[in-house]
């Protein structure tokens, strides 16, 4: 019997952070993971710029719709409409291994390789001292972790109106990419009456991403080919894949694929994992000292709640209420495609009523090129000749706004295991999630204002895209953190109240979501986690 | 539905969305996406079999669609054949945006009042079939 000394599940954006904390350390990890990689048959993505590629490869439909056009999704608007045919993995598996059973909750989870990194959109917010108090995280450890984040994986940023949002004190990181023309057109508007802007509350900056300008460890900087929903290829976005490749590298890593881990049991001297391997669809059983969970917050929960759950347990859940905004601005209709663009946003408004940097509403701005025509003609209530017509016009004038909200723990949102014997794991996770009027009024109220902003800078709204609850593909809060011994509770350690060895290292123990994305947060946190662990001993 | 008949509905279909011919591989693509069959409401079949019979009609039930049955077959296989033209290098000019003169918005307005007038039309035409056949 083999016991690994510290176990790590997932290899998704806070597993690849906790694992190279401990690596580094000079530890000796174990990464235990499904890891579904894309398929051999994955078309091969030419290196090249969008629109040249448009006009020249003939084999554009493979990556572009997929092969019998299984990227053309059809029905109601829903979770993953941006996610194309070369990053379909990211879904693969999921129905069967972790099914969902909810009709007021729709998540979108992974159990590919590099989780739901493998399509995160490299917002990299730092949360603001108000905002890292509410979630119950330690602020001055966050600060240096937050450095320590983007010394790794390479961050591009700009030192601005809404610095205090996005980046706050971070020192180290490269210039952010160069903004498009719609882009350059609204923070032009907005700079022309930013005091005013100011005084209602509003804060409009460049989004910090976890994108590489400039060439750096082997890995190229952005080269603007406006691909970015599609290919990895030059690697200037970060992807946990690429940490976890490079500790593959590392004597003292390791990696064992295709075990999607079920529940842990702490023995006197050791942890016992039982996993299901997805190959064979038997368990087996994986002994460690020290187990991190880093398996995302759904997953997490599903892993804890078979470990230590009683039928009835249930846990809280927090998810950040999103809606999407396709606006027009009239300056650009009828103007060319242009070329060199980024498909990533690059604009963020914050909305801060009160001037308290806590509690903040942000929309993310995207221009709109390279995800197709035909995806947004859809929405048009036309027939779809007119409707492409109209669309090819106005297309180099949209731009959309995607708006989170912050959210807190109430009794209307939680989350419960059912058994079921559908699913090899003989259980779906049951979530029910539901905003109160009052919070629901609060969202509504902050969309018009932001809507209403984006007014003001020539930027006017089509409609309001309602993509359901769950789709801001934010979670977090299961397992919150607490000072008493409560159970489904962490200790400031990450440490699983109730266990000795066990160790959450994702989003779980939030007490609060903010707005901003929670990613470069959550990497944050996994390293001061594994930063404890390595210090327990 | 024969692979012939999928053929003759591509043809169509193209020519109705860009005024094109499609090519033999956008055809192929067409039938492969709808090799996997998928259960037809009796509307859905009337609709199609409709399409199929009076070509003509295509445009006045698609524009009528949106409202009244926005995820039926029809919409469906013409958001397919939609998506596969616009991933093919032949038809870039259909689909790219293009720099236009700045009157070009009455072209854009004519398309647009046009539709608005198609999907009057379309939806008493529609309407009509499902209260005939009820």
């Amino acid at each position: 019997m083999t016991i690994y000394d510290y176990l790590i599940v997932g290899s998704g954006c806070s597993g690849a952070m906790a694992a190279q904390t401990l690596v580094d350390k000079g530890l000796h990890v174990t990464m235990l993971d499904v890891g579904i990689e894309r398929e051999p048959s994955a078309p091969t993505i030419p290196d090249g710029d969008f629109l040249q590629l448009r006009q020249d490869d003939p084999e554009q439909y493979r990556y572009l719709i997929g092969d019998k056009a299984s990227g053309v999704v059809w029905g109601a608007v829903g979770k993953g409409e941006q996610i194309t045919p070369t990053r379909k993995h990211i879904l693969a598996g999921v129905d069967t291994y972790i099914p969902m059973d909810s009709t007021t909750f729709s998540p979108l989870e992974s159990l590919g390789y590099g989780g739901l990194g493998i399509g995160w959109g490299l917002q990299c917010w730092k949360y603001s001292e108000a905002d890292l108090k509410a979630a119950g995280l330690d602020s001055a450890k966050m600060h240096a972790a937050y450095q320590t984040v983007s010394d790794r994986i390479g961050i591009s940023a700009t030192d601005d109106d809404a610095t205090r949002y996005t980046i706050g004190n971070l020192k180290r990181y490269q210039p952010s990419p160069a903004m498009d023309r719609n882009h350059r057109y609204i923070y032009e508007k907005y700079e022309a009456k930013r005091q005013k802007f100011n005084k209602q509350g509003f804060h409009l900056g460049r989004t910090p991403l976890g994108l590489i300008t400039k060439d750096r460890d082997g890995r190229k900087g952005y080269a603007y080919h406006d691909m970015d929903f599609y290919s990895d290829n030059d690697q200037s976005a970060w992807r946990p894949w690429i940490t976890v490749n490079r500790l593959k590298q590392r004597p003292n890593f390791t990696y064992i694929g295709n075990k999607l881990v079920l529940s842990f049991h702490e023995k006197k001297d050791y942890t016992e994992l039982k996993c299901l391997d997805i190959t064979t669809d038997k368990t087996v059983s994986f002994y460690c000292r020290k187990l991190i969970l880093a398996s995302s917050t759904l997953g997490t929960a599903r892993i804890v709640l078979r470990s230590l759950g009683s039928g009835s347990t249930r846990l809280p859940l927090l998810c950040n209420p999103y809606t999407y905004v396709p606006s027009v601005q009239p300056r650009f209709f009828g103007k060319a495609a242009e070329p060199k663009k980024l498909g990533f946003t690059q604009l963020s408004l914050f909305y801060d009523a009160d001037h308290t940097n806590s509690d903040a509403s942000v929309a993310s701005l995207y221009s709109y090129q390279s995800l197709m025509l035909f995806r947004i003609v859809r929405h048009v209530p036309l027939n779809f000749v007119d409707a492409r017509i109209l669309m090819q016009y106005l297309l180099s004038s949209i731009v959309i706004m995607g708006i989170h909200h912050p959210d807190k723990h109430s009794d209307t949102k939680f989350l419960e295991l059912m058994q079921t014997g559908s699913s090899p794991t003989g259980d779906a996770l049951h979530v029910n999630y539901e905003l109160s009027d009052a919070e629901k009024a609060v969202c509504s109220q902050r969309e018009r204002q932001l809507i209403r902003a984006m007014r003001k800078m020539g930027t006017y709204s089509l409609k309001k895209l309602d993509p359901g609850y769950g789709s801001s593909i934010h979670y977090a809060g299961t397992l919150p953190y607490s000072a008493t011994d409560e159970p489904f509770t962490l200790a400031e350690s990450g440490r699983l109240h109730g266990t000795r060895t066990v160790y959450v290292a994702d989003s779980s123990g939030f007490n609060y979501l903010p707005a901003p994305g929670l990613t470069f947060s959550l990497m944050a946190n996994a390293h001061i986690v594994a930063e404890s662990v390595a210090k327990n001993g | 539905m024969a692979d012939d008949q999928l053929t003759l509905q591509a043809q169509r279909f193209a020519q109705y969305l860009v005024h094109a011919d499609p090519t033999p591989h956008a055809i192929q693509l067409y039938r492969q996406a709808l090799a996997q069959k998928v259960p037809l409401d009796a509307k859905d079949t009337r609709l199609l079999a409709l399409v199929d019979r009076h070509p003509s009609l295509l445009g006045l039930v698609d524009a009528a669609l949106p409202l009244l049955k926005p995820y039926s077959e029809v919409r469906r296989r013409l958001y397919l054949m939609l998506a596969i033209l616009e991933a093919s290098p032949e038809y870039y000019q259909s689909f790219v945006p293009l720099e236009r003169p700045p009157l070009y918005f009455l072209v854009v307005g004519l398309a647009c009042v046009r539709a608005v007038c198609k999907t009057i039309l379309g939806m008493l035409l529609v309407v009509a079939l499902g209260a005939k056949r009820s």
